[in-house]
């Protein structure tokens, strides 16, 4: 069984703002915030030993674009490989290596391993380029910041 | 008569040491003298000295009273405050001699050649040197609050006091005093002496108990016009407080009503925002591309493989004799089978991989509908959310001002206050009721009992006195003094309060204010009070009214004229000053000068009055040695301890606000 998992200091720097009132609520929404500025910004990093596990399932709000994530997390690892899209042997091999149907998150332990860098190099984009060097204190500076972030080119 | 100040002068006292001279040695004093002390400087010693000096009362002070104005640390062992005047163009002088070693004050007056050891004033002064008239024109800010307190009959008293119509009391005790002396007289001589005595001691029983209740019907009726001036007061400050609490609620719920759906509009947003950023194709071109490259590449590559590899795990099985070719399968030929499954899907990623294609189909469909722009929702949903946070903001702030609004108005203002009315209304009942028993014809309270039980004794007493001629002549000419007092005193306090009220519409024009009575004390025909400036302007013109009654003339002497007064009004009464009194002499502070003192100079200059006289008296000490050493040479007089310097320019330019320690 593998875990969706975020670094301590990202939990850290998330708790002001998952303290005020709002609509995220859950730990995957953490996640998933990095997880999807990982995938825009293309970057990764390492987690360490003192990550702690979220959740090992996508949980309901996500259900809908769980595959959708999945396909931009491959795409994110062919990239990563550079293994172009018409290389048929290296493209199963790869969707071998990241995805199974065995577990409920539908990644294998290396799928994993890599959504979880993914996520992590999010994280660090936004709490890099979050004005002040200090953490958001409420979900709309959070929010917009992050969606700022995204919506960049 | 005419009373001027021409100057005075104060040794070994606590205010420094000083010669003042106001009329420049002649006889005249300047029609305005502007006494700049600062803060520290002696101003109230000094009014507290010349009022003794006018009236007096420093026989009457105790040992410490007089040693109070001993100066700190000092070995002098007397004190003297010296004031020169002039009486109808002939001068006075009055020597306050304070010794404070025995704790005795002393006079002597000058007046002519005439030299005495005592406080004297000339006949056509003795009425207006007394305590009641000098505080009129020897005045301080706390005076004018006394001419309002209801329980105090300072404004009715000064108005008696200037028109003399304590001559009518008297009269009365005149023509009593007579009435006593005859029976007295009679009464030695009667044989029936003893029984006379007796009588006129039971007389003089009733007399004093009539004067006793007479007195508490004056503090009974003094106590129900303050209370009742104070619960109208305090009644009006509750509506006011009550209306503006409304408004200020009214503004709270309005704040709070606005702020609640500014709160709401912000969460929506919020909730608006994370769904647009739940949809990974809407929220940049970038997702889109790779998830359209993606499903293409697929597709192109047939991927996952229409074989899946459980299909090789099975004809690798040892119960097939023969590939699906026909040729037959050994251990070599399974082993290569089950080798090269590797390079096929098996059907748990070709399960996930289908769904990844298949959402990402449904995905780029549900793109390819929306309307141009797709990507554009999420740069909307961050401007609304942005300026729904900005409204929010707004409307806490508006919130939090209408509550600091509503604290500030303070619920503890309305329960003082409504306590304060139910302290006084018992109150009031209580003096209410003692007032109607005494005008009952019966009981312990009534006045008629008592005038009757004196009525009747002092008829027993003339009838065995044989004065009752006597008797009923004194009390026709009392009947006829009450009633003349009474008249007099109505007509003047009437006519006094329609000449304050004609000045006061030019002094305070912008802010009307107007004297609806003077009974005891004056009020105000608006109920709500007065501010301290408005007080001190209604002060000042009902002394000014008073003063420039009849054929006298008065100085005014005043402690900080424009102080609690704001800039407008300070104008006004600056303009107003010269033709308050023939000598209007003020000790002031240098935040009075502004919007004061320019304005006065030019109403003198404008009146046709001499010049304006500003002298500045300080005390010297190390801080301001550097000061007075700027003033003009031959402007200047020192003593040991203070510094007095004659110049308009010093005086303008001069700022200290409190004087420091004496060196």
């Amino acid at each position: 069984m593998s875990y969706f998992r975020l670094a301590s200091d990202a939990q850290k720097w998330f708790a002001s703002a998952f303290a005020d009132d709002g609509p995220l609520r859950t730990e995957f929404d953490k996640y998933y915030l990095c997880l999807l500025i990982g995938l825009k910004k293309r970057r990764r990093d390492q987690l360490d030993s003192s990550a702690k596990d979220v959740i090992e399932y996508w949980i309901s709000d996500y259900q809908g674009i769980r595959d959708l994530m999945l396909g931009l997390i491959l795409n994110d690892e062919l990239n990563d490989r550079g293994i172009k899209v018409e290389e048929r042997n290296a493209v199963q091999a790869t969707c071998k290596r990241i995805f199974t149907h065995d577990d409920r998150t539908q990644l294998t332990s290396d799928g994993m391993n890599v959504a979880n860098s993914i996520a992590y190099g999010g994280f660090r984009t936004i709490e890099e380029s979050f004005p002040g060097n200090i953490s958001p204190r409420s979900q709309f500076e959070l929010m917009t910041h992050v969606a700022s972030l995204l919506a960049e080119h | 008569m005419k009373l001027s100040i021409l100057g005075w002068s104060t040794n070994g006292l606590r205010c420094p040491d000083v010669d003042l001279d106001f009329a420049k040695g002649g006889k005249t004093p300047h029609a305005v003298t502007l006494l700049q002390m600062p803060n520290g400087t002696g101003k109230t010693t000094t009014l507290e000295l010349i009022r003794a000096a006018l009236d007096g009362s420093a026989a009457q002070w105790n040992a410490d009273r007089v040693r109070s104005f001993r100066r700190a640390l000092s070995d002098d062992l007397h004190g003297e405050f010296c004031i020169r005047l002039a009486v109808d163009q002939e001068p006075l002088t009055f020597t306050l001699k304070l010794d404070f070693d025995a704790g005795r004050a002393s006079y002597t007056t000058q007046f002519r050649s005439r030299n005495v050891e005592h406080h004297e004033p000339p006949a056509q002064a003795t009425r207006f040197l007394r305590s009641e008239f000098v505080k009129l024109f020897i005045f301080d800010g706390e005076y004018a609050h006394v001419l309002f307190d209801g329980s105090k009959s300072e404004a009715g008293k000064a108005i008696k006091n200037l028109f003399q119509l304590y001559l009518f009391e008297d009269l009365q005790d005149a023509s009593d005093a007579h009435l006593k002396e005859k029976i007295k007289e009679i009464g030695s001589k009667s044989r029936s002496a003893n029984a006379i005595k007796i009588m006129r001691k039971d007389l003089e029983a009733a007399e004093n108990h009539l004067r006793s209740l007479k007195k508490e019907k004056d503090k009974a009726s003094a106590a129900v016009s303050k209370d009742q001036d104070r619960i109208e007061i305090l009644d009006s400050r509750l509506r006011d407080l009550t209306a503006k609490s409304k408004g200020l609620n009214d503004n709270r719920a309005r704040a709070l009503s606005d702020q609640a759906k500014a709160q709401q509009e912000a969460r929506d947003a919020l909730y608006n925002l994370l769904t647009q950023l739940r949809k990974p194709i809407f929220v940049h071109p970038c997702f889109h591309q790779t998830l359209s490259e993606l499903v293409a590449g697929l597709e192109q590559l047939r991927l996952p493989a229409d074989t899946a590899s459980q299909w090789f795990d099975e004809l690798a099985d040892a119960k097939n004799d023969n590939c699906v070719c026909g040729r037959p399968l050994g251990p070599q030929e399974r082993q290569n089978i089950l080798t090269l499954k590797d390079r096929f899907l098996g059907t748990e990623v070709h399960a996930v991989l289908n769904a990844v294609k298949g959402s990402a189909r449904q995905a780029l469909l549900d793109h390819a509908q929306q309307p141009t722009g797709a990507e554009t929702s999420l740069a909307a949903a961050i401007s609304t959310t942005s300026k729904s946070e900005k409204h929010k903001r707004e409307c806490d702030t508006k919130l939090k001002a209408a509550e600091q609004a509503l604290a500030e108005r303070g619920n503890a203002d309305e329960q003082r206050i409504n306590s304060e009315i139910l302290d006084l209304r018992p109150k009031v009942a209580d003096y209410k009721e003692l007032l109607m028993q005494m005008q009952l014809p019966t009981g312990r309270h009534s006045l008629k009992v008592a005038e009757a039980r004196q009525d009747e004794l002092a008829l027993g007493l003339s009838k065995s006195t044989k004065t009752v001629e006597l008797n009923e002549k004194i009390k026709v000419l009392r009947g006829i003094l009450e009633d003349a007092s009474e008249i007099a005193d109505a007509a003047l306090r009437n006519d006094v309060k329609d000449k304050c009220n004609e000045r006061l519409a030019q002094v305070l024009k912008n802010d009307p204010l107007r004297i609806g009575s003077i009974e005891r004390s004056i009020a105000l025909e608006s109920q709500g009070g007065a501010s301290m400036g408005q007080t001190l302007a209604v002060g000042y013109t009902f002394l000014v009214t008073l003063l420039s009654e009849g054929n006298h003339s008065f100085p005014l002497v005043v402690d900080s004229p424009a102080g609690p007064l704001d800039h407008t009004i300070r104008r006004e009464v600056a303009r107003i000053i010269p033709a308050m009194s023939d000598q209007f002499l003020a000790f002031t502070i240098s935040t009075e000068r502004e919007g004061f003192v320019s304005t006065l100079a030019d109403a003198v200059e404008e009146a046709g009055r001499d010049s304006v006289q500003f002298l500045t008296l300080v005390r010297l000490t190390a801080g301001t040695r550097p000061l007075v050493a700027n003033a003009p040479p031959g402007r200047i007089v020192k003593t040991a301890n203070s510094a007095l310097v004659d110049d308009r320019e010093f005086f303008e330019s001069f700022n200290l606000e409190a004087d420091e320690d004496e060196v």
